[in-house]
């Protein structure tokens, strides 16, 4: 009987009886104990390739906008806090001023008030301030890069985080997916990871790697009936989480073409199933 | 009635043990203990060939000038990391870096705007942290920070918990003044 019968006979036998009764327990014994002749083709199938792919984050640059109800909410917490907090030493010293210049209204001759020319005011003060304030010019949220929603360049949606998706060969097709390649033998899943993002995006990508563990999995199935070259099911592919430190993607040694994209985007653009697997380690 | 229903059971346990037994036998594990543990009357205990490798003792520290976002987000990565189910063995603040900024009329010597800065630190310290959690736990600090905080994580080292205290100027003022009179007197070095 085929290998891969009897694991599925054993596996349903168990999952449908929690433990055995005496009748099924001797049925499984007879099942183990039956010579069994190992085709080749099941080995084959068995036979999974191992594949590393890197998950390049670039990280937000400015923080994002407080939603309506937050704004009001600290704005409320903001107004609770002026109420009950103390006076603060420039509301102090203008108070003190106020008292003074109303002292020297009625009495403008006294020596007390002599040294009060030179000195600068409370009021002085706000309004220095104030004038600094309306001269700065501040950077605008969204950039121009936001405005024609150029998706390569790394300027767009400064408040998101954005993946570095890639279009790249795989067996026939062309697919956008993270930088990704096969482990070859003796090497660590990292080392593949590290590896393949300089083979597949250039030397001048760099990357700081998370960790030595994978963040996610994804388990793709080759069609099928296809020819599998090397005899592989299919691939089973590990992502490594890596924060973008500076670079620019060539296209050409492996990728097509190259988009820095939010997890919405992502969404619309990338497979359906591999999206899903992504998603379970992807956050913001 | 409760006889037959005994003997039921106990044949059903009796077969699922053996059937235990033998695939454990293939395996050619041949201890007979509790293999989770790994104790055993018979024979030493043997380590987990799957375990996930542990990092030894993290410093986290959170460094900001804002002190109120600072003392919440500290709060915040304490409590996350508890959370994920990582061993969060202390935390502890860090003397501030007090600094002043002067900011000076140009081509003049004199002061626009002074303005007294204080660097608040906070560490947080991990331990056993396992790997597969690190790479986690270092993606939310890294996601979930706040404008103007910087953080480090670093492997705790002696000087860490050196830099804890605060260096009392008196006793060492008092100290230099001795070493310039000339170190300890005699008498009392002979008493001792």
């Amino acid at each position: 009987m085929a290998a891969s019968m009897k694991a599925l006979l054993f596996r349903n036998v168990l999952r449908k009886y929690k433990t055995l009764n005496c009748c099924q327990c001797k049925q499984l014994i007879r099942l183990l104990n039956t010579n069994v002749k190992i085709k080749e083709t099941d080995i084959a199938r068995n036979r999974w390739q191992l594949w590393s792919a890197m998950c390049v984050v670039r990280f937000p640059v400015i923080s994002t906008e407080l939603n309506n109800i937050e704004k009001r909410y600290s704005e409320m917490l903001a107004r609770v806090e002026f109420e009950n907090s103390m006076l603060s030493d420039f509301e102090l010293w203008h108070m003190q001023d106020l008292a003074r210049r109303k002292k020297r209204m009625e009495n403008p001759t006294h020596e007390d008030f002599d040294e009060d020319v030179g000195t600068s005011t409370a009021q002085d003060f706000e309004d220095a301030g104030v004038e600094e304030f309306q001269n700065f010019t501040v950077t605008p949220r969204t950039t121009e890069a936001d405005n024609t929603n150029n998706r390569r360049s790394l300027k767009r949606k400064l408040d998101r985080k954005l993946f570095l998706v890639v279009k790249q060969k795989l067996g026939k097709n062309e697919e956008w997916v993270f930088p990704m390649g096969a482990n070859k033998d003796g090497q660590s899943l990292r080392e593949t990871a590290v590896a393949t993002l300089s083979s597949t995006c250039g030397e001048d990508v760099k990357a700081q790697v998370n960790g030595n563990a994978p963040v996610g999995f994804y388990k793709y199935k080759l069609p099928s009936g296809s020819a599998t070259t090397d005899g592989y099911f299919g691939a089973k592919i590990f992502f490594y989480q890596a924060q973008f430190l500076g670079g620019v993607p060539k296209n050409g040694n492996g990728i097509v073409d190259h988009l820095w994209l939010t997890q919405e985007e992502m969404a619309q653009l990338l497979n359906r199933k591999y999206f899903s697997a992504i998603s379970n380690f992807i956050f913001e | 009635m409760l006889s037959r229903v005994s003997r039921v059971c106990t044949r059903k346990a009796v077969l699922h043990i053996s059937f235990v037994k033998s695939t454990l036998e293939g395996l050619g594990c041949t201890s007979r203990s509790c293999s989770t543990t790994g104790e055993s009357i018979f024979g030493p205990s043997f380590e987990d060939e799957n375990a996930i490798p542990e990092y030894d003792t993290i410093n986290i520290n959170i460094k900001g000038y804002d002190f109120a976002v600072l003392e919440k987000y500290a709060r915040y990565v304490h409590n996350t990391a508890e959370n994920i189910g990582i061993n969060v063995t202390n935390s502890w603040p860090v003397l501030p870096q007090a600094s002043l900024v002067q900011r000076i009329k140009q081509r003049s010597n004199l002061v626009e705007a002074e303005y007294n800065l204080s660097l608040y630190e906070r560490v947080v310290q991990v331990d056993k942290l396992p790997s597969t959690l690190a790479t986690i736990l270092l993606d939310v600090i890294q996601t979930s920070l706040p404008e103007g905080i910087q953080f480090t994580m670093k492997y705790h080292t002696q000087l860490a918990d050196i830099s804890r205290y605060i260096p009392d100027r008196e006793l060492k003022e008092l100290e230099a003044q001795l070493t310039d009179l000339g170190g300890p007197s005699e008498d009392r070095k002979k008493r001792r």
